[in-house]
């Protein structure tokens, strides 16, 4: 019988990735004691700029016994139903969380709209999403709250103050008794390929069963055991800058991010009740830092910082022996689809719910790996099918659009273009509707339907996707506005 | 009527619908003749099955797996009417018995065992708690099917009554022609001819069935139903076979029926042997038997024999041999022909899968139902799905014989020791190490499956995921005592597997 449990823990990195991480450890492991080793200097990741999270984000803080709405009270924060983009293709779309539409008969809503859309009878896919009607009267109530059944089966993510959730996560890490050194890390002291000890600045060594390497792109601790270990994606995903502003709040509280692609890149609006949040994430050849400057001024309100450089890709291995690197430390993806969030959640749940044991065995740390590694390889090809969807004709578009895709992503693109269908892909994040509410929203449609659709009559169908539609956009604009819905817990919670 | 999508839509189409034409009368044609016609409208397809009385039909598969059911709702079956039809009876599980060691025993049921608690799984707690021994008695469907009980699951999602699945054993023989009478009421046409010569286009697609009364039978979309002989996948596109008889080196079997003895079991029982294993079917009116053995390791008359000593109710009828190599064809779909069945691949009864095998095929070709001329798209999607459906089972039936400690002859030595397929040793690796089970999206054992087996099979846990260490001992101990008694109290509600067959009208009558 093994009996080697996993005792001590080191999280090093005082962002949002170290904090969560630490805090996910403490509450989630029995019989661990959590530290975190703050870094001087410690470059922001995404997550710490940007504060929007997918749906999944409530599973991760339901495992922690904390409640969203809690959450965003406590950190300024308020509700995502998804994304409006905004030239990317001919016509602005929303990708709203969770279903579209009604079954016609036996035939899926979104091969219906297909065959509908085909003969150009029916209104845009997203005017039958209940999250994007929502989202497009910038209202907010969750799923099946009011009661109405059309306003049911879609989801919601959370649209945080990033500084300020960090802030409250660095709390709740403290409460649960993460124990924080005074010192700072000096460096990893690497032995044999595993990491000995951590290097304090006060002089002081640490030593500790496992070392989550929460540093973000510095990836002080598997960088020091495992220097060149990335896969890179710039080829495909060719933004390499971002920079953020913060701008006054908006009135009407929108409930969807607002993501406007321009020549060299895009620009993301997140609204906070408090402020909002800006950025403009680019490729620097393409766009130029001064006009990226320019764009996201005129946008914001506000003057931009300078500009972070990126590159997309991911480490091979982000476990070795006993280190494992979490967060922008494994894996860069811009902000696009709030995924930078997703993955560090993602990846804090996949390090408690795999945790091995000292002996750091082969197959469970290969095993760890390999999953996590197909999660952000699913995750890439959601991104790139952003881009390469796209109609947009400048060279830093077209330049994207002319590498060839990677192979799962070419095959489900080939699939869903002739009939409609989507594989079912282990360690996917995105929901088939997700993807349904890209592809269709970007109007790539199946070239035909699947045999028991295909006697799918448009003229009727149309009359109920219409009906559906009319009465859908009437529940919307009966419900709360997001503001008026952020008020209403103010108030059930002062009560 | 307007059509979806109407420039290349199938019933637009200038001309008439897709002819698909079915090459054998086993399981496998008539369930797909039974689904095609159908789900499929009239105007897009017609479904025309050819198949010789002369040729017997191996009929296997009599056990069968909870998806069975989808299947049947899906063509408006009734299930009582279908059990009286095929002498049927419930299924629960299946009985290993002699497999990791002799005088084992186990169950592998359609259900899961206990609960997860803060997403953990069940089995955690229970190897914390050093009582993984008695992982039985927190799965209904085996408290219940070791008792010989049954009752559909319950509706309510919190009773424990709802925690399982069934499958149903039947005479594989009487399901053929009681789908066929609903293929043919749907519209499928049969005829009855013996396929002489396979005619095909310029381009190399097969364009006819010469029958040996002359007749030309033509087409656009051949289903190759054809058995073992695989006519057309294998003898006419000679699509390369994929042998995987170095990991399961069963190739023959030898089976007979016998009468009904003891209680009516809701579950089948697989116990090894010296050279194999041996099925024990229970049906209404009598009991399926049959040896599964390696033909390298045993001959026909020994195993003939050792079946004939093993089997409890009296002999039905002589022993009847049958042969068969494990594997599948590279691919299921080639050209404009769709092997199903037999004619595809082969993977033992062991777990039950024919029949599914047979309904995966079907319910992908109907999802992926191809226009003319046929998109290499449906082609490979259609054998992704196949493959992985395949490798998956093929994995899984590995996993029984290789983790084994029985030493007592050379098949077992073979076994034992002979290398498996990297994925699977993993998986394996990763059970052993702490009870981790490799999950997947696609494919038809979940984990339950894999943990009821693997225990079964003695691959134990050395560690489990720490978080089970969180309740206190007395605490857990507490919450699994509790939960063994419920699930005694609930089993007990239940009434007898033949009181309830009775009950439900699908009682068969006197066997014609």
């Amino acid at each position: 019988m093994s009996d080697r449990p996993i005792r001590t823990i080191a999280v090093v990195g005082d962002g949002i990735a170290g904090w969560t991480a630490a805090a996910a450890l403490a509450r989630r492991v029995p019989n661990v004691a959590v530290a975190l080793i703050p870094v001087a200097g410690l470059a922001p990741s995404f997550a710490d700029i940007m504060g929007g999270t997918t749906p999944s984000a409530s599973d991760f803080h339901g495992d922690l016994k904390l409640d969203d709405t809690d959450i965003v009270a406590r950190t300024g924060g308020c509700f995502r139903l998804g994304t409006r983009f905004e030239g990317w293709s001919e016509t602005p779309f929303i990708h709203g969380y969770g279903t579209t539409g009604i079954a016609i008969g036996s035939t899926p809503f979104a091969i219906a709209w297909s065959a509908a859309r085909h003969e150009g009878r029916v209104a845009s896919f997203d005017r039958h999403a209940p999250a994007a009607m929502l989202g497009a009267g910038n209202r907010f109530v969750p799923a099946g709250a009011l009661g109405e059944p059309m306003l049911s089966g879609y989801g919601h993510g959370l649209q945080l103050d990033a500084p300020a959730y960090r802030q409250f996560f660095a709390g709740f890490a403290r409460h649960l008794g993460v124990r924080v050194t005074a010192a700072r890390l000096a460096g990893a002291v690497v032995e044999n390929g595993l990491i000995a000890a951590l290097a304090l600045d006060d002089g002081a060594r640490l030593v500790s069963d496992l070392y989550v390497d929460a540093t973000n792109t510095s990836a002080r601790l598997i960088g020091a055991v495992a220097p060149k270990d990335w896969q890179d994606w710039s080829h495909w995903l060719r933004s390499d800058s971002v920079i953020h502003a913060m701008g006054s709040p908006l009135d009407s509280l929108p409930s969807l991010d607002a993501c406007t692609a321009v020549e060299g890149g895009w620009r993301l609006r997140a609204a906070l009740p408090g402020r909002t949040a800006h950025a403009m994430v680019y490729g620097a050849q393409a766009l130029g830092d001064r006009r990226a400057a320019r764009l996201l001024r005129a946008a914001a309100g506000a003057d931009p910082g300078a500009p972070i450089r990126f590159g997309s890709g991911r480490r091979r291995q982000p476990w070795i022996g006993n280190v494992v690197a979490i967060g922008e430390a494994a894996v860069m993806l811009e902000p696009l689809e709030a995924v930078p969030l997703h993955i560090l959640h993602s990846h804090v749940d996949r390090l408690v719910a795999t945790l091995p044991d000292r002996d750091f065995a082969p197959v469970e740390l290969d095993h760890y790996n390999r999953e996590s590694g197909e999660e952000a390889d699913r995750l890439r090809d959601m991104l790139i099918l952003h881009y390469t969807t796209a109609a947009r004709k400048e060279p830093f578009w077209r330049e994207m659009a002319a590498v060839p895709l990677p192979a799962p992503l070419a095959e489900t693109l080939a699939l869903f273009r002739e009939r409609g269908r989507l594989p079912v892909r282990d360690r996917e994040s995105f929901s088939p509707d997700s993807w349904l509410a890209v592809l269709l929203g970007q109007d790539i449609l199946p070239r035909r339907s699947g045999i028991v659709a295909a006697d799918i009559d448009v003229v009727h169908g149309s009359r109920i996707m219409d009906q559906y539609r009319v009465n859908l956009a009437t529940v919307a604009a009966a419900a709360p506005t997001h503001r008026a819905y952020l008020a209403s817990l103010a108030r059930g919670s002062a009560a | 009527m307007t059509c979806a999508f109407s420039h290349t839509s199938y019933g637009c189409r200038k001309g008439k619908g897709l002819r698909i034409i079915i090459l054998g009368g086993g399981t496998a044609g008539w369930m797909t003749a039974a689904a095609l016609a159908h789900l499929v409208d009239r105007r897009h397809a017609s479904v025309t099955l050819v198949e010789s009385e002369e040729i017997g039909i191996v009929g296997v598969g009599e056990a069968t797996l909870p998806h069975i059911r989808a299947f049947n709702t899906r063509l408006g079956i009734d299930e009582a009417e279908f059990m009286k039809a095929t002498s049927a009876t419930f299924k629960l599980g299946i009985e290993f018995r002699d497999w990791a060691g002799i005088g084992d025993s186990y169950i592998h049921p359609f259900g899961a065992f206990g609960h997860a608690l803060d997403g953990v799984g069940f089995h955690h707690y229970l190897a914390r708690a050093g009582r993984l021994a008695e992982l039985e008695s927190y799965s209904l469907p085996i408290v219940a099917a070791r008792e010989a009980r049954f009752a559909p699951p319950a509706e309510d999602p919190r009773s424990l009554l709802s925690t399982f699945g069934y499958a149903y054993q039947f005479d594989a023989v009487r399901y053929g022609p009681f789908l066929r009478s609903r293929a043919e009421a749907d519209g499928a046409v049969r005829i009855e001819g013996r396929v002489e010569a396979v005619l095909r286009d310029d381009a190399g697609d097969v364009a006819a069935l010469r029958l040996a009364d002359g007749r030309v039978i033509e087409g656009d979309l051949f289903v190759d139903c054809s058995g073992f002989r695989s006519l057309l996948l294998d003898q006419t596109l000679d699509e390369p076979f994929e042998d995987w008889s170095h990991w399961l080196p069963c190739d023959r079997a030898v089976a007979m029926p016998s009468a009904s003895a003891g209680p009516l079991t809701p579950y089948t029982t697989a116990t090894a042997m010296t050279a194999g294993w041996r099925w024990r079917i229970p049906l209404q009116h009598r009991v399926g038997n049959g040896y599964v053995y390696s033909s390298a390791h045993i001959d026909d008359a020994a195993a003939a024999d050792a079946l004939v000593a093993a089997v409890e109710g009296k002999a039905l009828a002589e022993p009847r041999l049958l042969r068969f190599k494990a594997g599948r064809r590279r691919r299921s779909w080639v050209r404009n022909v769709v092997g199903i069945g037999l004619a595809s691949g082969f993977l033992e009864p062991l777990e039950s899968t024919s029949i599914y095998l047979v309904q995966a095929a079907i319910t992908a070709l109907i999802e992926l139902f191809p226009d003319r001329p046929i998109s290499p798209v449906d082609r490979e999607e259609f054998n992704r799905v196949i493959e992985l459906e395949y490798d998956r089972i093929r994995d899984f039936l590995i996993l029984h014989y290789h983790a084994t400690t029985r030493a007592d002859s050379p098949f077992w030595d073979h076994v034992r020791t002979m290398r498996v397929p990297d994925a699977l040793a993993e998986k394996m690796d990763l059970f052993r190490r702490r009870g981790r089970v490799v999950t997947y999206r696609e494919g038809v054992f979940l984990e339950p499956s894999w943990i009821a087996v693997y225990l079964g099979q003695r691959v134990v846990p050395q560690g489990h995921d720490q978080r089970a260490d969180r309740p206190s001992p007395g605490a857990l101990a507490e919450a699994l005592d509790r939960l063994q008694a419920e699930t005694r109290a609930a089993v007990a509600t239940m009434p007898s597997h033949a009181t309830y067959i009775d009950s439900i009208g699908a009682t068969a009558g006197v066997a014609a």
